[in-house]
C-alpha cells in the first residue's frame, strides 16, 4: 500500500480518504501507518463537523450531476426532434439541479 | 484482543487439516484475478511482491479432465516476470502462516507442482518472524533451497528442519508467523536468501502447493471451497450490506453487521458506497474481529431509505 494521506479517524485513521485503519497493533496496515510517521509525516487531523458537512454536500452534488448527464439525451432529443421531455424527468431534473448547492 | 482467542476460533473450525497452507489449490480469488502491485492483490493469502521488476499474477483455468496434475485443480497461480536489473529488485510469492510455533523444532516438507516457460530455478525459503510489540527476536531465515523448473508439471518436494523457537521472544501484537517463500526473481542484494538465484524474467506457474509436518509428502489434500473460503476469511472477506432505514432529517444512523467469519485481528476497512441514499458519507468504518460498524452522515430527507454498501476488511498478516 502507498500511502498518501492519513487523517486521524477516532481512535485510528483514515488512510487514502478510504481505509479504516485500526489502532492496533496486530493489524498489518497500523504498521505502514506507524512507518509512515516515523518518516516524518504527520496524520492530518480528524474530519470536522464542517468537513463533514461539506463532504456529504459534494457527493450529493455528484450524485444529482450525474444524474443530469445521464438524462441530457432527453433535452437534445427535444432540441433535434421537438420530442417533448416526460414530465416525471422534467420534474426529476429540476429538483436535481436545486438539490445542488456550490 | 488475546492470539489464543482468535487461534481458538481456527480450530474450532476445524478444517485445516494437515495442509498449513491456506488457498494452496488457489481456488479462493476475493481480491481479483489479476494483479500487477505489490502485496496482497489476487490469489488469497499470497502475497506476490516485486520491487523493480515488474510482474503479472493471473488465476489460470486448467483445461477440463487434464491428468498433468493430479485430483483435478480448476485453477493454477501464473506470475509473467519482467525482470529489470537491480541490486534490490524481486519478484517473489509468499505466504505467511499463522503462528511462528508452526512445525517449530520439527521436520516439515513442502510439495508443490510448478512449471516455467523454460526450465528455469526458483529458490524456496523459509522463515521464522517473532512479530511487533514488546522486544520480541529477530526475524530466523533458514537456508533456501534451489528448485529447478522444466516446462511440464511437476511435483517438486522439499523436506526441511524448522528450527526450535525455543529461547526465543514473542511479540506482544499477536501477529508472529511462519513464511514460506518462493522467490522468482533476486538482485543481488538477495544472494544470501536465494542461493544466489540471479535475475531473470519468465513465467512461473504453481499450483496445490502443501506445506505438512514430518519428512515425506503425502498426496495434496483438497478442501471443499467453502472450508478454503473459511480459512481465507479470517483474513481478508468482502461483503455487502443491504439495509432499509426509517430515521427523520439529520439523524446519523450507525449500525452493525457480522463478518462471516471472526478476524485475526482488528481489520481495516474499505468501504465502498452503492445504490441511492439520502445517506451521505456512508464510508466510515470501524470494526472489531467479529463485527462491522456502519455508520453514516446527517440522513438528508426523512423517511426510510435504502442504503446499500460493500465492505472489504483486511485482518492479513
Amino acid at each position: 500500500m502507498t500511502i498518501e494521506t492519513v487523517k486521524i479517524q477516532g481512535e485510528g485513521w483514515l488512510v487514502n480518504g478510504s481505509m479504516s485503519v485500526p489502532n492496533d497493533g496486530g493489524n498489518r496496515d497500523y504498521h505502514e501507518v506507524q512507518e509512515w510517521i516515523a518518516e516524518g509525516n504527520t496524520p492530518k487531523p480528524e474530519y470536522t463537523d464542517a468537513e463533514i458537512a461539506a463532504n456529504a454536500q459534494q457527493e450529493i452534488n455528484q450524485e444529482n450531476l450525474d444524474y443530469l448527464a445521464d438524462t441530457d439525451w432527453y433535452v437534445i432529443r427535444k432540441a433535434d426532434s421537438g420530442e417533448p421531455i416526460p414530465s416525471k424527468i422534467k420534474k426529476a431534473r429540476a429538483k436535481a439541479r436545486s438539490t445542488i448547492i456550490v | 484482543m488475546t492470539k489464543s482467542a482468535t487461534r481458538e476460533t481456527a480450530d474450532i473450525a476445524g478444517v485445516v487439516g494437515k495442509n498449513a497452507i491456506i488457498n494452496g489449490n488457489f481456488d479462493i480469488w476475493q481480491r481479483g484475478t489479476s494483479q500487477t502491485d505489490d502485496g496482497y492483490g489476487s490469489d488469497d493469502r499470497w502475497i506476490n511482491s516485486r520491487n523493480g521488476s515488474t510482474q503479472v499474477v493471473s488465476r489460470q483455468a486448467f483445461a477440463l479432465g487434464q491428468t498433468d496434475v493430479p485430483n483435478n485443480p480448476k485453477y493454477y497461480s501464473r506470475t509473467v516476470v519482467s525482470s529489470v536489473a537491480g541490486a534490490g529488485n524481486l519478484a517473489v510469492k509468499f505466504q505467511r502462516i499463522e503462528g511462528v510455533e508452526t512445525f517449530a523444532g520439527t521436520t516439515a516438507t513442502v510439495s508443490f507442482w510448478a512449471k516455467a516457460d523454460a526450465n528455469k530455478n526458483i529458490a524456496l525459503e523459509l522463515a521464522q518472524s517473532f512479530g511487533t510489540g514488546g522486544s520480541p527476536s529477530a526475524i530466523s531465515f533458514v537456508s533456501p533451497i534451489t528448485v529447478s523448473l522444466t516446462t511440464s508439471w511437476v511435483k517438486h518436494t522439499v523436506s526441511i528442519a524448522i528450527p526450535s523457537i525455543a529461547d526465543k521472544v514473542l511479540g506482544t501484537d499477536g501477529n508472529d508467523y511462519l513464511v514460506l517463500h518462493f522467490w522468482l526473481d533476486a538482485g543481488s542484494n538477495w544472494n544470501a536468501r536465494t542461493n544466489s538465484l540471479g535475475q531473470q524474467s519468465g513465467t512461473f506457474e504453481f499450483s496445490q502447493v502443501q506445506m505438512e509436518a514430518g519428512s515425506v509428502a503425502t498426496e495434496f489434500e483438497p478442501r471443499s471451497v467453502g472450508e478454503e473460503l473459511d480459512l481465507c476469511e479470517r483474513y481478508y472477506e468482502t461483503g455487502d450490506g443491504n439495509f432499509w432505514i426509517y430515521a427523520a432529517s439529520g439523524n446519523t444512523p450507525i449500525w452493525n453487521m457480522q463478518f462471516a467469519t471472526t478476524k485475526r485481528a482488528i481489520p481495516s476497512i474499505v468501504m465502498v458506497k452503492g445504490g441511492n441514499n439520502d445517506f451521505p458519507n456512508a464510508a466510515t468504518g470501524y470494526a472489531s474481529t467479529s463485527t462491522i460498524k456502519l455508520g453514516c452522515g446527517a440522513k438528508t430527507g426523512s423517511g426510510a431509505a435504502n442504503v446499500l454498501l460493500t465492505f472489504k476488511a483486511s485482518a492479513e498478516l
